[in-house]
């Protein structure tokens, strides 16, 4: 785990974006590895907690539209 | 001057200093509202005004749009981290509207300033303000058809309008060049660098008066206070998993149902919202940028167990929001997303204070307001001037019941707090005249708190040629009410040709995909435009409301007697009074209907 600058070139409009939460990567990004061995660019370091998270809920969830 | 010391200061000294930093950015505010050229900025206050520290990170905001929390939160902080602080000057002034670089969408204006003491950057100040035009392919710049942000006026990535204190020429000709109306633009960018002045000054009095260490020590405090307050809130609700749902009528270029799907899981302290469930991104205008949806979730929780806790980076640390790049809420590169402020924000913002946060605290939450700002642009040649205008103006609507009370009638979304444009403004700046606008009768969702009532404009072409369009939702699905309560009332955005005698659809007259997303339709002398803005919806059994206050409802104006019959279970007299014994046996034998 580690920051690591895009490295963009002044004249590259491309845009880059978070693969945990959606949010916009400027600059640099956070690169951790998940459970599965992918290789993931998230805008915090916190990003990966919130992975495991999400991960935990979305495989805990019963069928669509579950409520409280 | 003194360094000062970095003592921690305690909750009352962080409490004094919170107010003077918002006070700071109220009269940022003001000396925007008073010098700006555009009503937008005068009489709508589309605008923010901050505080941001040595990073950029948010420390304070006037509560003027909270719409723009999201792009406050970010935009500086992105800005800074994109050109690099080194390149930071005394008297730099940066500028950018790209939502594809923390902004809301394309007409909001981001400027941002360093303050410096000793040499070095302090601090920055910074606002947002909406300009009214900045060219694209729509008077107004707000094209309810464009597909893709190209389409949606001049976007500029973080570039320097003052280099030491001086204008940068080269950015402003291409500003003023490429937007319809210049000189508004002009007017309202000085409006902005003046506000800049006046906070710049501002804090820079406040660091030689509390030392340099103390206040920036005192920045990081008051975003952990925030971040502290927060926690403490979201731990009062029970955990689990909460799930909602709205969607929009079409994108305005298909006519197909885009939905928003949300999931609040709150575990602890900490809240996340997951909208991964959502539609892929739309065509049309109305996909959210990733902070026009983090300002919806974050506005949506904050109005519910907020209270009056400072508002500032510290929140953006508890509360985590999901939203897959693609989607409608946060869109991709090249998405058009001009409408996803407007339209987008207010929807989810409501799911968030009403679906989510009504199951668990029903007494502060509310039933959905109109829900569209149902934005109305239009442009043209004044023949009283022969200058070409354009404005941009956001409709009232109502607001929806909740626990203590009515929603209030006639005003804007409340996801922005803004004002729509006066009457007497529309006729003394562009060739408009106004036939009506007044509160729609018969309109408000019936509710124990029914909602509050959409309005009726009715506004006459007084020049040969004006080019309108028109951004909104909720004609075919109307506010939803809660605990009980009803619907509100549907969008309506209808034209009358010179000489006819009914009023039709715009849909009708020229065979659009949309009711209520369509642009530069071009109007002639004595056309005459019917904006009926969405009515919202109530809170609670209808039966339930007390019959006094149906009573005067009736005698506002705002209810009819057939619905106070039909609706309420409530009688009057021919004396127009309460008539209280057959109120008793019409709502006993109502409730006995139902069950």
């Amino acid at each position: 785990m580690t920051w690591r600058e895009l490295g963009k070139s002044w004249h590259d409009t491309t845009v880059d974006y978070c693969e945990v939460c959606g949010n916009l990567l400027i600059r640099r990004y956070w690169e951790f590895t998940d459970e599965s061995g992918v290789i993931v660019r998230a805008c915090r370091e916190d990003d990966v907690r919130l992975l495991a998270t999400l991960r935990r809920y979305r495989a805990e969830a019963s069928p669509a539209g579950s409520g409280a | 001057m003194t360094s000062g010391t970095a003592a921690p200061v305690d909750r009352v000294g962080l409490g004094i200093l919170h107010h003077q930093f918002v006070n700071i950015c109220d009269e940022m505010a003001v000396s925007m509202m008073r010098t700006a050229y555009s009503p937008i900025f005068s009489e709508g206050l589309d605008f923010s005004t901050l505080i941001l520290d040595a990073q950029g990170n948010l420390i304070a905001t006037a509560g003027i749009n909270p719409a723009m929390l999201g792009a406050s939160l970010y935009a500086a902080t992105w800005i800074v981290r994109e050109v690099g602080e080194e390149n930071f000057d005394p008297g730099d002034v940066w500028i950018h509207n790209d939502p594809y670089r923390g902004g809301s969408h394309m007409p909001e204006h981001m400027m941002v300033t360093p303050v410096f003491i000793d040499g070095g950057i302090v601090a920055y100040v910074g606002n947002i303000a909406h300009l009214a035009e900045i060219g694209g392919m729509a008077p107004g710049s707000f094209a309810a058809t464009a597909t893709d942000v190209f389409q949606e006026g001049l976007r500029l990535p973080p570039v320097r309008l003052f280099r030491r204190g001086e204008p940068v020429h080269d950015v402003w000709r291409i500003m003023l060049t490429n937007h319809r109306t210049p000189a508004n633009t002009w007017g309202d960018l000085h409006a902005m660098l003046g506000s800049l002045r006046v906070g710049q000054r501002r804090l820079e009095q406040l660091f030689h008066e509390r030392g340099v260490a103390a206040l920036s020590a005192a920045f990081a405090q008051i975003q952990d206070f925030a971040e502290m307050c927060l926690r403490e809130e979201i731990r009062k609700l029970p955990n689990g998993v909460y799930h909602a749902e709205d969607c929009f009528d079409d994108d305005g270029i298909v006519d197909r149902e885009c939905w928003v799907r949300l999931d609040v899981i709150i575990e602890d302290d900490e809240i996340i919202f997951d909208y991964s469930k959502s539609d892929p991104q739309t065509l049309g205008p109305i996909n959210a940028t990733y902070v026009v949806t983090l300002s919806a979730s974050l506005n949506g929780l904050l109005y519910i167990i907020g209270g009056d806790m400072p508002v500032n980076a510290g929140v953006a640390r508890v509360v985590r929001v999901v939203a897959p790049a693609g989607s409608i809420c946060c869109v991709r590169l090249p998405g058009a997303c001009v409408g996803g402020q407007t339209e987008n924000q207010p929807r989810v913002m409501e799911m968030v204070m009403g679906t989510i946060l009504g199951q668990l605290l029903p007494d502060r939450s509310a039933a959905a307001s109109g829900n569209t700002s149902l934005n109305f642009l239009f442009g043209g040649v004044d023949p009283r001037t022969g200058d070409y205008f354009a404005h941009y103006h956001f409709e009232a609507n109502g607001w929806g019941g909740r626990a203590s009370s009515d929603g209030n009638s006639a005003q804007i979304v409340p996801h922005a707090n803004c004002r729509n444009t006066p009457v007497e403004i529309f006729e003394t700046r562009w060739p408009w005249i106004h036939e009506k606008y007044s509160l729609n009768c018969d309109t408000a969702g019936p509710g124990r708190h029914r909602g509050g009532l959409g309005i009726e404009r009715i506004l006459e072409v007084g020049s040969d040629v004006i080019t309108v369009s028109v951004l909104a939702d909720r004609a075919k699905h109307r506010p939803w009410g809660l605990f009980g309560g009803g619907e509100g009332s549907a969008t309506r955005v209808e034209l009358r040709r010179a000489g006819a005698t009914e009023y039709r659809t715009f849909q009708e007259h020229f065979g659009l995909v949309s009711p209520t997303k369509f642009s530069n339709v071009r109007l002639g002398h004595g056309d005459r435009v019917r904006l009926v803005s969405p009515s919202g919806g109530g809170y609670g059994d209808p039966l339930e409301r007390d019959p006094a206050l149906v009573v005067i409802d009736v005698c506002e104006g705002f209810v009819s007697k057939q619905s106070a019959e039909r609706l309420y279970g409530v009688l009057l007299g021919p004396d127009g009074q309460l008539d209280e014994g057959r109120t008793e046996d019409l709502r006993r034998r109502l409730r006995s209907d139902v069950a």
